[in-house]
């Protein structure tokens, strides 16, 4: 009487994907742990703040929300390896395995994508050029939140060029719109190109016949996701840190009193101009031959550079390298759209073309875009840690049993894990009145990292302006240990 | 494969009694709303939480958090996987209008429809107009207006009309029991038809619903005993509750459900537009008297015993509920239901586990007990937000070490979102553009949902079969 019930393709399909996701990224894994050299800083910052918060620590409830330059979804991902995963000195591997399951994510779903496209074994040729290149390379295996921002950046991509294609496919609308959430608080480098593909989608509803209140509802479902990232962020700020704006602070300071960053001429490499110029190609022909996707796709590859030189003009720090990488998928997704439309010997071409661009990738000159702290290597933040710590606690000692040094910003991560080390202690919000308060009767030093890359939006930085080079009305020049500068604090008299 | 359950297998003869599960399964119906070990397990359940809530206050409020917090995430990431799923191919069966219509009359079985009614005189012309329009051959139509023998108001005016061909009324004796699934019963062990439909007085069916149906059936397998139309409301802009609840309707219906048929999951019935294979029915028993959500309990029935259901593109709208005190009525009679469809099923928990599966088990769980837990626990969540954001209470740190706080603060904000979204993508998907925003207010919906949730637990234990009527005809419009 009963039959068994029929199987479930769906879940079958998803199986085997969630399969593949992981081999591949177990293959990254692998090689990441290999190259140990190469693990990033941002890796272990973000590692220790995982484990802070783990250890239910005020320090690392902050460290999630207070800075646009230190996003929370990063480490929010990170979060459940960090519980799993154990603990070990200059290891990050929760890091290093979500950087790993990103790349492969990235990769499976651009092969997914160009399926969807209709294109056949070539696309294997496009995800293997992806591969090969050798940021991607690199960002999959140092533990970084590139290959987070990748993927993010792809599906969102890839899914605001699908909508005007496929309008009755919600799923394109909601994952383009839950892909821009996610990198709203993922990537700050990228919010000019959300804002961009945001203006795009806008502009194409508006010239799209379609009844006033379904415009409306399309719009609302887009923007609904990032602008409840966005409150939520604000809302945290406000019951963390007391100040709704603590996040964006450094953003809004004079950009005066930040250090001069990369000049955008010197990140844009030759092969950054291929894709650039294939990203006009398809904008200009997208516009020509009314083919939306080409156009969008075309104009988000464009929006790039120009989110690079806004960055660049208000002298924000910006990781090169991670942000103009994407060039590179996004031509990539060119040169598939151009396979998609094209038959036959068209298409053949396409694909070579990505195979030259591909190997165009690793011509020699590449340009080392990034600011010397963004590029440093934990390795080296882990060396410049056992080198100057132990002097600057000897050097204290002499000072009396009882000086407290509060290290500012988000390298205090690097010199000190997710632990207090006392007389070390975390301080991502200093306050000089605070810690007055807080320490009665205690010789106070200020630890502060030079101001170069994502350390100068540390809050230490824009609340006490020209922190490094002038002190505040209540520090005094102490000593320079590497790249810390070490301050004493004066009590003002009550 | 032998059946696991108790009902028999061969062809059976139509039970006239219409408590037949309840006298000869007592197991499987709330005849016993909680048997005697339920109650020993909650008692000394209760008493063991009491005891250590006196000794270890931090340490059971902290493990209670924790729980919430880890049920609140998965139900979160269930939900978003439910939509994911919805839009797979083979969530929906869908007949295009050109295979229903091309059927041939002359092939096409007897179709019994049940219409329970009670105390709506003002439903019935509208209804008999509605089920004669449905496309289907007036002699294979077997439409039953199922009347309770005391209501003669409506009694009245259905007598008084002149019936179509294959309209009949059957009374209903008063006999305790009141509930509906009881007058279906008597309904179903009068039934022609080899298929059989509810519908509420209410109800307006799309016109090929039936022959839809037909089609349906004979394109799925044998072990397809149901199949659920979506249903939606032909009020829906009447006031914020109907558009509140067209969401949430929306929402159930036609991302959720559908979500679970590709699953090939359990699947709570909704109220009507339910579409059996009679004989099936036949030998469940029909439906448990007892239970104020019987569709939902049959539908966990039919899955236990091996049977499954499939969602059918195809809609039929009803009356929403405009007046508050009616809908929280509604919602309490849903949600009692739901409580005791979760107790009766869960007296042996170790045979549910092998009936559904792990899977299905996991289903049953977030579904039918997961919605009302968090129903009743969603205010004491409220609170302890609100009093964090006004008066940043130390103590409540202490109650959200480590990773509880990233998921308790991921569940408020992402959660909440996520459930938001869910109602704002139902809406746009069912052409309810201007509805949209009224989806983004779904939490003040949500209050409503759990003072109901409340008034169905007190309920339960009080008075656990009082059916509380929902009152129809307050629609400002009806559908053309």
């Amino acid at each position: 009487m009963v039959s068994p019930r029929p199987a479930r393709p769906e879940l079958r399909t998803f199986a085997v994907e969630a399969a593949a996701l992981l081999v591949l990224a177990a293959v990254l894994l692998a090689v990441g742990l290999r190259r140990g050299d190469a693990i990033s800083r941002e890796a272990g910052v973000y590692e220790a703040v995982c484990r802070s918060v783990l250890a239910n620590t005020r320090t690392g409830r902050q460290a999630l929300v207070c800075s646009a330059w230190w996003p929370p979804i990063p480490a929010l991902l990170r979060m459940p390896l960090a519980a799993m995963l154990p603990r070990a000195e200059g290891w990050p591997f929760a890091s290093l395995a979500l950087s790993a399951l990103a790349a492969a994510g990235a990769l499976l779903l651009l092969l997914r994508t160009l399926s969807g496209w209709g294109i056949g074994p070539a696309r294997l040729l496009f995800a293997g050029a992806l591969a090969a290149h050798p940021v991607f390379l690199r960002i999959a295996t140092d533990g970084s939140n590139g290959t987070i921002v990748l993927w993010l950046a792809l599906l969102a991509a890839v899914s605001l060029a699908d909508w005007p294609r496929q309008p009755t496919r919600l799923r394109h609308l909601v994952h383009f719109a839950l892909a821009a959430a996610l990198l709203v608080a993922s990537g700050i480098e990228l919010a000019p190109w959300l804002a961009a593909a945001f203006l795009l989608l806008a502009l194409t509803e508006a010239a799209t016949p379609r009844p006033r209140a379904q415009r409306e509802a399309i719009l609302i479902l887009a923007v609904l996701p990032a602008a409840s990232m966005i409150a939520l962020w604000f809302v945290m700020n406000w019951l963390i840190m007391g100040d709704p704006l603590h996040f964006l602070r450094g953003l809004l300071a004079d950009p005066a009193t930040r250090p001069a960053t990369t000049p955008l001429r010197a990140a844009l490499g030759p092969h950054e101009a291929a894709a650039l110029a294939l990203c006009a190609l398809a904008a200009g022909t997208g516009a020509l031959r009314r083919d939306r996707s080409a156009l969008t796709l075309g104009l988000l590859g464009l929006a790039l550079p120009v989110a690079a030189a806004l960055f660049a003009a208000y002298r924000l720090p910006w990781s090169a390298v991670p942000l103009l990488f994407l060039l590179h998928p996004m031509a990539l997704l060119v040169l598939a759209g151009a396979a998609r439309n094209a038959s036959g010997r068209r298409r053949a071409v396409a694909a070579a073309a990505a195979a030259v661009f591909a190997l165009a990738a690793w011509a020699p000159i590449h340009p080392a875009a990034d600011t010397p702290v963004d590029a440093e290597t934990l390795g080296v933040a882990h060396h410049a840690r056992d080198l100057w710590l132990p002097r600057i606690e000897a050097h204290l000692r002499t000072r009396g049993p009882h000086a407290r040094v509060f290290v500012g910003g988000f390298d205090s991560f690097l010199l000190l894990g997710h632990e207090e080390r006392l007389p070390f202690v975390h301080a991502l919000d200093f306050d000089v009145r605070a810690a007055e308060d807080a320490h009665p009767g205690h010789p106070l030093y200020l630890l502060v990292h030079r101001p170069t890359g994502r350390s100068a939006m540390d809050s230490v930085h824009w609340r006490y302006e020209r922190m490094y080079e002038l002190g505040s009305p209540h520090t005094l020049y102490n000593s320079d240990w590497g790249p810390w500068r070490l301050f004493e604090i004066v009590r003002a008299p009550r | 494969m032998r059946p696991r359950h108790p009902f028999p297998t061969g062809d059976t003869a139509a039970p006239e009694d219409p408590l037949a599960l309840a006298r000869q399964f007592p197991a499987w119906s709330a005849v016993v709303p909680l048997t005697r070990l339920q109650r020993a397990g909650l008692a000394v359940g209760a008493i063991a939480l009491a005891a250590l809530s006196l000794f270890y206050p931090w340490t059971v409020a902290r493990g209670f958090i924790l729980l919430a917090t880890l049920f609140y995430t998965v139900t979160s990431l269930y939900k978003l996987a439910l939509v994911r799923f919805s839009v797979s191919r083979n969530a929906e069966i869908r007949i295009p209008p050109a295979e229903s219509a091309a059927l041939d009359a002359g092939t096409l079985p007897v179709y019994s429809i049940l219409v329970p009614m009670m105390h709506e005189p003002e439903s019935v012309e509208g209804l008999v107009r509605a089920l004669d329009a449905l496309d289907y051959p007036a002699d294979r139509r077997d439409v039953q207006l199922l009347l309770e023998e005391d209501d003669t108001e409506t009694r009245a005016v259905a007598e008084r009309m002149t019936l179509p061909e294959g309209f009949r009324i059957t009374r209903i004796p008063p006999s305790h029991p009141r509930t509906k699934p009881k007058a279906c019963n008597l309904g179903l062990a009068r039934a022609r038809g080899e298929f059989l439909v509810i519908y509420d007085a209410e109800d307006r069916p799309e016109r090929d619903q039936l022959r839809k149906a037909v089609a349906a059936f004979r394109r799925v397998p044998d072990d397809v005993a149901c199949l659920q139309c979506r249903l939606n409301f032909y009020n829906p802009r009447q006031n914020l509750l109907t558009r509140w609840f067209t969401a949430e309707y929306s929402a159930w219906f036609d991302l959720c459900l559908p979500g679970l048929a590709a699953l090939r999951a359990v699947i709570p019935l909704g109220g009507t537009s339910n579409h059996f294979r009679t004989d099936v029915l036949r030998r469940l028993c029909g439906w448990d008297a007892y239970n104020v959500t019987e569709d939902c309990d049959l539908g966990v029935r039919l899955h236990r015993t091996g049977w499954s259901t499939r969602m059918l593109e195809a809609t039929t709208w009803e009356e929403a509920c405009s007046s508050l005190p009616y809908w929280i009525r509604q919602r309490t009679r849903w949600l009692k239901g739901y409580l005791q469809t979760y107790l009766v099923h869960m007296r042996r928990p170790l045979r549910l586990l092998r009936d559904l599966g792990p899977a299905g088990f996991f289903h049953f769980q977030t579904l039918i007990g997961g919605v009302v837990l968090t129903l009743l626990i969603n205010p004491l969540f409220w609170a302890l937000a609100l009093l964090w954001m006004v008066y940043r209470t130390a103590a409540l740190a202490e109650l959200f070490p480590g990773m509880v706080f990233v998921l308790g603060a991921l569940c408020l904000f992402a959660g909440n979102f996520v459930f938001v979204y869910i109602g704002a993508i139902a809406c746009y998907r069912r052409g309810y553009f201007d509805l949209l925003r009224t989806a983004l207010l779904a939490p003040f919906y949500w209050v409503l949902m759990s003072v109901s949730a409340w008034r169905a637990f007190l309920q339960f234990f009080a008075n656990p079969f009082h059916w509380e009527k929902t009152r129809h005809g307050l629609a400002s419009s009806r559908p053309s």
